[in-house]
């Protein structure tokens, strides 16, 4: 189990590079601008160069993910930011709070259940990242946390895992892939 | 003048939910949905129940999506939920 952030964490890890991004207020006010428009925002204008978004719009086109994604949604250096978290570990879990201190019960039933499971995973306290808790809503299409990723994949909410826990699916797939 | 806080006027009851799902046409034809206010009345928190043949040969995440999609609005205003989808 490790603590997941960006920055310095990430940095540190090794097998991320850290991107550098724009002034949190700046990407906020960006994030807010395109959520308060009555049209979508096209992701270029929201960076601040346009060469280096020509070039991201150009890396973005041959990066393939899982992940349901809609570029308009979320700027690019922030989808960037969220697929390095979510691909940072096999198994990947955004929590309200952290595992030894959950901020609502979901988070700890969760966490219960990961524990019960005996599996090894990685977390991000979504109470730390306002800009990474209402990005990852919509780059994956899922309104409401806890939210866990296997191999870069949303599996769901809680109450997906919950169901697939009951009905013996959770721990299938866990042992197909070898997590368990 | 008498004012009612703001955030009790935005409050979803359980019947609004109930009702805004079972006159949506992506989750007809719906067998039973069952909604419950356990926020003992303050309409933050819902259970919700859904049985519905459209959520056949779907996978739990696509099925919740598509719930996810029809309330989108109310999910934004209220603290939380519980969903059970099945299809029979």
């Amino acid at each position: 189990m490790r603590s997941l952030s960006r920055g310095l964490s990430l940095a540190a890890s090794g097998r991320l590079v850290c991107v550098s991004r724009r002034s949190s207020v700046t990407a906020s006010t960006a994030l807010a601008a395109t959520y308060a428009s009555a049209n979508a925002v096209p992701c270029s204008s929201l960076s601040s160069s346009m060469a280096a978004s020509a070039h991201r719009a150009s890396a973005a086109f041959f990066h393939t993910s899982r992940v349901h994604r809609a570029p308009s949604d979320v700027s690019d250096d922030l989808a960037k930011d969220l697929h390095d978290i979510i691909c940072h570990d096999r198994l990947v879990v955004f929590l309200t709070g952290t595992p030894s201190q959950p901020r609502c019960r979901f988070t700890a039933q969760l966490v219960d259940l990961l524990d019960q499971l005996g599996v090894k995973y990685s977390f991000f306290n979504i109470m730390d990242d306002e800009e990474v808790c209402e990005g990852l809503k919509a780059y994956s299409d899922w309104p409401t946390y806890p939210q866990v990723y296997v191999d870069g994949e949303l599996l769901g909410g809680f109450d997906i895992c919950k169901t697939m826990m009951l009905d013996g699916t959770l721990t299938t797939m866990l042992k197909d892939k070898q997590l368990i | 003048m008498f004012r009612v806080a703001p955030r009790l006027l935005a409050a979803y009851t359980a019947a609004d939910i109930q009702a805004k799902l079972e006159s949506s046409a992506a989750l007809k034809p719906v067998q039973s949905i069952r909604v419950v206010d356990v926020s003992a009345g303050c309409g933050s928190f819902f259970n919700i129940d859904i049985v519905s043949p459209v959520f056949q040969g779907k996978s739990l995440i696509q099925q919740h999506r598509l719930v996810n999609s029809v309330l989108k609005e109310e999910i934004s205003a209220i603290h939380g939920f519980t969903l059970n989808t099945k299809s029979k």
